[in-house]
């Protein structure tokens, strides 16, 4: 009696998920008609095929989110993933991806109570409490952040190693505090991370911490730079987005992902991939040769390039990534070559000026034993430099490399200039100061010598370059010099 | 909480039952009439459109015939300027074209800047031709200031190629731009007039976007397949600002090395001053696309130090250089010093970074900001009490600069302005009806300037569309509180640009800075706007100059336009 009940509820619980799968709906197309093009609406289709053959399989329906959410349809995602979780309500993968696409369409409550259906069926996946944390921060509900950055602290306080996402919780935790004004809370955990990793992004939070806790001096020891996308953490689960993504541009952005976290063979198997449908694509031969580069094979890397400005020979960044290329494999005069090949074709194109320099100083050997130096080489390898600083250089190593290069050239009130400005910069490295002061000195300006010295050791105390500058400016006053 | 609310059911029945018994007992019984079915509360607009009906025709041609070309979707600019100086604000636009055509010089052919005189009412006449206001560069960019001190303004405009100032002689306008030395050649963006050295006349600051010609355009594809306009990192050529100084007469030297701006370059389109670290020195905020912002904080020595990254407002809080496009300058905390926010590209929401003295904070998220306006790019920008409820609303003029999907008559690059309702708590309400209006106008903008079009106190807009017609939006809601209006002039005449006035309105003291340069591309009305909310008057007002020193100015009444000039020293 009790199995022919048990059969019952069984045969029953089954109609009931047939009518699930009719109630469900069907699954979404395309919003506005041309969005997707290509490979993506070929595969989307593809897989509305498969739905319509088979409309009861949860998984095809979260496939088809995914294809959508990775190729820029969160509205369509956000259907086809409810669709998922309403025939799959125990699949914590599909709660999480309808949780990110309804956080691209805006509605950040929907993902957050998605992201609590996706808790509760995964509780130990880290990734499910900082992200809506991160969210939660950025709509300024800062004890509910805090509370799921804690909860991801304190899964990895459970485990007996490491969690690779471990800076998640730690920038959530200590953005939570700098948003609550309690900047002095938040510098030993960024303090615990930089000694973990090494990323602007820590420098960058800590800089604002030391400044806002009144320490000025500690956040200006700090290098920060910027970046143009948000800083990521593991998430293993997120990779299923990633491979969704088709297309040229969606494959060339997995491509760059696998590059960028290091992942070379998987990098390998889709740049084959995609070159078996673009063979001759300009972009997936940089990225191939990107590999090369990652592998260390400079032959491989350089062929590749070389390949590249066959097919596009007007293409001033190939000429510029093989000059780099040629120089890394000690061809330096082929480097040449195809560094000024790119600023020939694109005359403000700073980089290429810039790498022209660096190789005029190399083929001239004006790297080595400077008082040796040529006064006509130096002359030479400052015309391409001089044109790059016309146009304008970003980074600070670069003016100084070009400041040191005028002092020894004897344009010392240039080099003064050039390098007095890169002190004023945050991101300068200690070398502007002892430069700066090294010219300082060939000016017969003593005394701003050792002020710039001074000036240099009291922002890097510990940097040896400067020491030893100071110690030697005290031994030649007789130790008067502070 | 439902006793509570039945209770308050209760007695608002009683009342209406018992008032009328008590007023009119002796009075026949009338019919009742049938009760209304309910109906939801009415979403009020904001603004009406009243361009055609007013006079204004004006589109900004980007020229766009097939090639991509970069500065096709970057312009273009307006200014709210009274030239006349009859009192009430005419209308400048900032004319494309042809840019092959039009590059380097300007030429005839390409169709020429606008300027359109008000008649009050909302009236507005072309007087182009008449006015000689019509220079014939690419435009991008205007600033309006009196550079020679005559007391009437003039206009400088940035193109893609040689920059023009054009003097305002009582009304009609010269071209001086080779007399005042600020033709600089490459593409102009914003640019503001300030007092940088506080020496009494107006000094000038241009950004510049890109190192561009039309020889050096790229090809860029968008995701949606075929060509689109590139980003400006695909160019690798970020340019340096101009910093021109005037000697009192309208003739500018370039002091950019001198004055120590050479020491950092961008990819410049929207600048701002103030006075953010309290020095009595003018600073400058430059929104870059792309890359790190700069804020150039000036030193008594005369000279202006990049300390962005520094003092916390190069970079969101997540570390990302966005695409600075619009910005803005106000106290949006009431803590007496200014603050900034910049608009930026779709995916970057925008930034909101609170002046605490020594170092900005990111608040954007505790503001609500941040979901309302990451789904579009936003150029043109105003933090500005449109309902006089007391609080800062949020104007953003938007549109997308790569292909969006869309119908296939429609503009891929159209998106919906957007009306951020400032509340008491410090948060931004999204206007339910999207950009206020009652007709939603989705089109690729871009400047937006703000000023009292109409001389009834409010704040109305002027935005430039992209080759679509400019909308000329009439504040709807300015009757929804009261309001002060105060002309803050220096010993000349001029607007005191660089000031601030504060005054205490209920508990609050609110602070406003005099300034003309905001938003993108644009300049504004610089008579300084403060709702009241319901309180009556403004009181304790107090003036701080941009040399330092303080004025006190007692109470103002509601409703009203003030006038302050600085007491001459």
């Amino acid at each position: 009696m009790r199995r022919t009940a048990s059969v019952l509820l069984g045969a029953l619980l089954l109609a009931g998920c047939d009518r699930g799968h009719s109630d469900v709906g069907p699954p979404p197309g395309p919003i506005h008609a041309g969005a997707f093009d290509g490979e993506v609406i070929k595969s989307i289709q593809d897989q509305i095929a498969l739905i319509s053959a088979q409309p009861a399989r949860a998984d095809l329906r979260r496939t088809l989110g995914l294809l959508y959410l990775a190729n820029g349809g969160p509205e369509e995602a956000t259907t086809a993933l409810r669709q998922a979780t309403q025939l799959d309500p125990r699949d914590a993968t599909a709660w999480c991806f309808l949780g990110v696409a309804s956080e691209e369409t805006g509605d950040v409550d929907a993902a957050i109570q998605a992201f609590s259906e996706a808790r509760a069926l995964a509780p130990e996946h880290a990734p499910l409490y900082w992200r809506p944390g991160f969210w939660l921060l950025d709509e300024g509900r800062v004890s509910e952040a805090y509370d799921l950055f804690e909860g991801a602290a304190a899964l990895e306080r459970g485990s007996s190693r490491p969690a690779p996402d471990a800076a998640a919780h730690r920038i959530g935790r200590a953005r939570c505090l700098l948003e609550l004004d309690r900047a002095a809370e938040a510098i030993p955990i960024l303090e615990e991370l930089n000694t973990l990793v090494e990323h602007f992004y820590v420098d960058y939070l800590l800089a604002q911490s030391y400044r806002r806790a009144g320490r000025a001096a500690d956040a200006a020891r700090l290098r920060t730079a910027g970046a143009s996308e948000p800083p990521s953490f593991p998430d293993p689960w997120m990779d299923l987005r990633s491979r969704a993504k088709r297309g040229l541009e969606g494959r060339l952005s997995y491509i760059e992902e696998l590059l960028a976290t290091g992942r070379l063979d998987e990098a390998t198997t889709a740049i084959a991939s995609a070159r078996a449908t673009w063979p001759e694509n300009i972009v997936l031969l940089h990225r191939l040769a990107d590999l090369h580069r990652g592998r260390g094979k400079v032959d491989a890397w350089v062929r590749v390039l070389k390949q590249a400005s066959r097919l596009d020979p007007q293409d001033a960044p190939t000429h510029y990534n093989l000059a780099i290329a040629l120089t890394n494999a000690r061809d330096l005069q082929n480097a040449l070559t195809h560094a000024h090949r790119a600023a020939d074709i694109k005359p403000d194109f700073v980089e290429a000026w810039l790498q022209i320099g660096r190789l005029e100083i190399l083929l001239r050997r004006l790297d080595g034993e400077e008082e040796a130096a040529d006064p006509n080489d130096l002359a030479a390898a400052l015309v391409p430099l001089d044109r790059a600083f016309e146009i304008g250089v970003p980074k600070a190593a670069d003016h100084v490399m070009y400041g040191h290069m005028l002092m020894r050239a004897g344009r010392l009130d240039d080099a003064i200039a050039v390098l007095s400005k890169v002190t004023d910069r945050i991101d300068a490295p200690p070398t502007a100061w002892t430069v700066l002061s090294d010219a300082h000195r060939r000016n017969s300006n003593g005394r701003a010598a050792l002020e710039t010295a001074i000036s240099g050791i009291n922002r890097f105390p510990n940097d040896p370059g400067l020491q030893q500058l100071v110690e030697r400016y005290r031994q030649a006053t007789g130790g008067a010099a502070p | 909480m439902i006793p509570c609310l039945m209770r308050s059911l209760t007695l608002t029945a009683m009342g209406v039952m018992v008032a009328p018994g008590c007023d009119r007992a002796s009075e026949p019984a009338e019919t009742p009439a049938p009760a209304a079915a309910p109906r939801p509360a009415e979403i009020r607009a904001c603004f009406e459109d009243l361009a055609s009906d007013a006079g204004i025709d004006f589109i900004w041609e980007s020229g766009h015939t097939g090639d991509f070309l970069m500065p096709e979707i970057v312009g273009g600019g307006v200014a709210l300027i009274d030239f006349d100086l009859d009192g009430d604000l005419d209308i400048y636009f900032v004319q494309g074209g042809d840019i092959r055509a039009a590059w380097p010089d300007g030429a005839e052919g390409t169709a020429g800047n606008r300027l359109y005189q008000n008649n009050g009412s909302m009236d507005f006449t072309d007087v182009t031709e008449t006015s000689g206001g019509g220079d014939r560069g690419y435009g991008m960019g205007v600033a309006v200031g009196d550079i020679d001190g005559d007391g009437d303004p003039d206009i400088y405009i940035t193109n893609v190629g040689r920059n023009t100032m054009l003097r305002n002689d009582g009304g009609t306008f010269t071209d001086v731009t080779e007399h005042s030395g600020t033709g600089h050649p490459g593409w102009g963006a914003s640019a503001i007039f300030f007092d940088a050295d506080l020496d009494g006349d107006l000094d000038l600051y241009a950004t510049n976007y890109l190192d561009w010609s039309p020889t050096t355009e790229m090809t860029c594809f968008s995701p949606l397949g075929g060509e689109d306009y590139c980003s400006p990192r695909n160019y690798l050529a970020p340019a340096r600002d101009v910093f021109y100084r005037n000697d009192g007469t309208g003739r500018f030297t370039d002091a950019t090395a001198e004055a120590g701006f050479d020491a950092a370059n961008g990819t410049g389109l929207g600048v701002i001053t103030g006075d953010w670290d309290a020095n009595g020195r003018p600073d400058l905020f430059v929104a870059n696309d792309g890359m790190a912002d700069l804020l150039w904080m000036g030193h008594t020595d005369g000279t202006w130090r990049e300390a962005g990254m520094d003092r916390g407002c190069a970079l969101d809080n997540e570390g990302i250089a966005k695409a600075g496009m619009g910005v803005d300058t106000n106290d949006i905390d009431d803590d007496g010093d200014l603050d900034i926010i910049v608009c930026n590209l779709t995916g970057e929401s925008d930034s909101i970074f609170r002046n605490d003295g020594d170092y900005f904070v990111d608040i954007t998220g505790r503001t609500g900001v941040r979901s309302k306006t990451r789904n579009a790019t936003r150029f043109g920008l105003g933090w500005i009490d449109f309902d006089h409820d007391g609080h800062l609303d949020l104007y953003e003029a938007n549109g997308a600069v790569t292909r969006e999907p869309a119908a296939e008559d429609a503009d891929p690059y159209a998106q919906i302005n957007a009306v951020l309702h400032g509340t008491a708590n410090g948060r931004f309400e999204a206007h339910p009806l999207g950009d206020g209006t009652r007709n939603p106008a989705t089109l690729t903008s871009r400047a937006a300037a703000f000023g009292d079009l109409d001389a009834d106190g409010d704040m109305d807009i002027v935005v430039v569309n992209r080759d679509a017609p400019a909308n000329l939006y009439r504040n709807l809601r300015g009757e929804d509180g009261h309001w002060v209006r105060v002309r803050v002039l220096d010993p000349t005449g001029r607007p005191a640009l660089g000031a601030t006035l504060s005054g205490v309105t209920g508990h609050r003291t609110v602070t406003r800075p005099v300034r003309r340069g905001w938003s993108y591309f644009a300049s504004n009305d610089p008579t300084v706007h403060i709702g009241l909310g319901q309180s009556p008057s403004l009181e304790q007002v107090r003036i701080q100059w941009a040399d330092g020193t303080r004025t006190s100015h007692g109470t103002l009444a509601a409703d009203a336009v003030h006038t302050i000039t600085k007491p001459t020293p």
